[in-house]
């Protein structure tokens, strides 16, 4: 060729700056984009339009097909560093307590009235089944975790598994608190992801929970134990149970958005959805680590049943304010409107 | 995204040259860049390594603070480790690496892909959180069940039956959807791109140059071909094939040869030089015509001059 090529005279002319963004992109993608000095910072957005319109004018002149992906794949990598997610993680964490978990929970407002009437729902059946007849009881409340309680367990015995006086026959505190944890926040993520299926089998949890814990009252009830019992089970039951709500809601909020898409388009509003959802559950497993610990050190250690309800009331009305009152203020900062 | 349920009203797929699918992600600066969906290959590949990674990964930390334990003599220190680890690593593994990583995980390092948001707007935790949670339900949860129903000899047909169902609807998902989207993205409004790290290699009509300059073509040699013969060749040069395999790049060259109406002997006795050249020719013509809006798809593209 006597006279150059116009691609290829295109190309020697900007390679340089190609390279540098790959350089500074390639070190960003690995240690992170603080991991740039003030210099680098500055000609990484300068270097990325330059690139950018290089891509727009290689494939309007350009067959060289190597160039065109270098230029596509190197543009995107650095446009996702550019506009990625730049925030520390302890930033994220007090973001996420401060306001983004109680404006998750508080814009599930049906989804959370739904959930507790489910349950509530299933707890009236489960207590008035089984007070009619006791063999109900089996049928709610699976063994596990009755751990032998059953309509034909002495009163004395039942009464000393709440009173605190005799080991409720697990190993220990800490090994307990950890099953309940793992075990419970585990049934809550299962909850929301079930959602996806129209909500119905999160209500069906729900409402299982429900009979399981009526059941459970019921036989205590029939006993005289009610009162106790109510203690025995709400120092934690309050966190515990509101966690269960939470988790179940937001299974809820997703199955509401694939049935009503609203306004929006059905798959923009899913994600909404879905992603509101996920904060509140994410939220919900923080609760049953604090349920977790109230219920493995604190029942043990506090068997004064005012006490008992009086942590139970407590911790509800913390809970309540908690998620009701944060996080109002920045409600229209420059956050929610980059969400949208 | 409209489109979702709707295969047959839609275009036919764009694709780019790696053969994936490529969707659209719109600049600030106006410039649309192409993003290249991750095949359902490569997604499997990718998770099937992060479950790898995981089991043995529960395996080691199991059978190293087993050591420590019964160094202590205190089965229970192992016992609420191993549930906790169980757990964080079945929940947060995922969760983990995609905020870490912004959207790669061990598994999908590997295979190149990565998570981005769909549409506008950067990942986000909570879109993380969302498209992982899920993970869940659509392969943990049946799996359970299973095992479970195992257990207890077939306590019920129909729970198995339906914990099969369910469970194929899941895996299947990302099959019948044009993103192929599993539940999690779904939900999250995320999307998993092919993450393309091509290199910069010499320009090949570059090499051209540096070789006999003596093989000339005429305009009319050079009006058979379009875009898409051009790339395959450019796709030849820069494969081994090139430097190595001497008879099939002469069959190649003599095809061309063939085709253009070549008369001289140099695709047998200078083989690279005439492709080479041939390539630069064939280019710069093509770059011509489009300069002036006028493009050459293929050989088939008779819709111009």
């Amino acid at each position: 060729m006597a006279v150059e090529m116009k691609s290829h005279q295109f190309r020697r002319e900007r390679e340089d700056t190609w390279k540098q963004l790959e350089y500074l992109t390639t070190k960003a993608e690995k240690k992170g984009i603080k991991s740039l000095d003030a210099d680098e910072i500055t000609r990484l957005p300068q270097l990325y339009r330059a690139t950018l319109s290089s891509l727009s004018v290689a494939r309007a002149i350009s067959l060289d097909q190597n160039v065109l992906t270098y230029l596509e794949g190197l543009a995107t990598r650095a446009h996702l560093v550019l506009y990625g997610n730049h925030e520390r993680a302890y930033e994220a964490f007090s973001q996420f307590f401060d306001h983004r978990l109680p404006r998750a929970i508080r814009a599930m407002g049906w989804e959370l009235a739904l959930a507790t009437l489910t349950l509530l729902l299933g707890a009236l059946a489960g207590f008035f089944l089984t007070m009619m007849d006791p063999d109900w009881f089996y049928a709610f409340v699976n063994s596990e975790i009755a751990q032998g309680r059953t309509p034909t367990t002495s009163t004395e015995e039942l009464r000393e598994v709440i009173d605190g006086s005799k080991s409720n026959g697990v190993a220990g505190l800490d090994l307990f608190t950890t099953f309940l944890v793992t075990h419970n926040a585990q049934v809550g993520i299962t909850a929301f992801a079930l959602g996806i299926a129209f909500g119905l089998p999160t209500l069906y949890l729900l409402f299982s929970t429900g009979t399981m814990l009526g059941g459970f009252l019921a036989l205590y009830a029939s006993r005289d134990l009610g009162v106790e019992l109510g203690g025995w089970l709400m120092i934690h039951g309050t966190t515990e149970l509101f966690a269960v709500i939470v988790c179940g809601a937001a299974g809820l909020h997703i199955g509401r958005a694939m049935v009503f898409p609203g306004k929006r388009l059905r798959m923009e509003n899913l994600a909404t959805a879905g992603r509101t959802a996920a904060m509140a559950v994410m939220g919900g497993v923080f609760m049953f680590v604090i349920a977790g610990f109230l219920e493995g050190f604190g029942r043990q250690l506090i068997i004064d049943t005012v006490t008992r309800y009086t942590i139970a009331t407590v911790m509800l009305v913390l809970w309540c304010s908690y998620f009701y009152l944060a996080g109002h203020k920045k409600e229209d900062d420059a956050q929610s409107i980059q969400a949208q | 995204m409209r489109n979702l349920f709707k295969r047959s009203s839609r275009p036919k797929a764009v694709r780019a040259p790696s053969g994936r699918e490529i969707r659209a992600l719109e600049t600030a600066e106006g410039v649309a860049l192409q993003l290249e969906l991750a095949s359902v290959g490569e997604r499997i590949a990718a998770f099937a390594l992060d479950m790898v990674i995981q089991f043995f990964g529960i395996l080691a930390v199991s059978v190293g603070v087993g050591f420590i334990s019964s160094a202590m003599d205190s089965p229970q220190f192992w016992v609420i480790f191993v549930m906790l680890f169980t757990f964080l690593g079945r929940n947060f593994y995922f969760i983990f690496f995609e905020l870490r990583w912004a959207g790669q995980t061990p598994g999908k390092r590997v295979a190149k892909i990565r998570v981005i948001n769909r549409g506008e707007g950067r990942l986000t935790a909570d879109a993380i959180f969302a498209r992982n949670l899920l993970r869940e339900i659509e392969l943990f949860l049946p799996l359970t069940l299973l095992m479970a129903m195992n257990l207890t000899d077939g306590a019920s047909g129909r729970t198995i039956t339906l914990a099969a169902i369910w469970t194929t609807i899941l895996l299947l998902f990302p099959l019948f959807n044009r993103d192929n989207l599993r539940a999690g993205d779904l939900i999250a409004g995320t999307l998993v791109v092919h993450k393309n790290t091509q290199a910069l290699l010499a320009d090949a009509a570059e090499v051209a140059e540096a070789q006999d300059e003596a093989i000339h073509f005429t305009s009319r040699q050079l009006g058979f071909y379009g875009e898409f013969e051009l790339q395959k060749l450019e796709d030849i040069m820069r494969s081994k094939t090139f430097w190595s395999r001497d008879d099939e790049l002469k069959r190649v060259a003599q095809t061309i040869a063939n085709k253009i109406g070549w008369e001289g002997n140099e695709p047998e006795t200078q083989t690279r030089s005439f492709l080479s050249a041939f390539y630069a020719a064939q280019r710069n013509q093509l770059e011509g015509r489009m300069l002036m809006g006028n493009r050459r798809a293929s050989k088939h593209d008779d819709a111009s001059e």
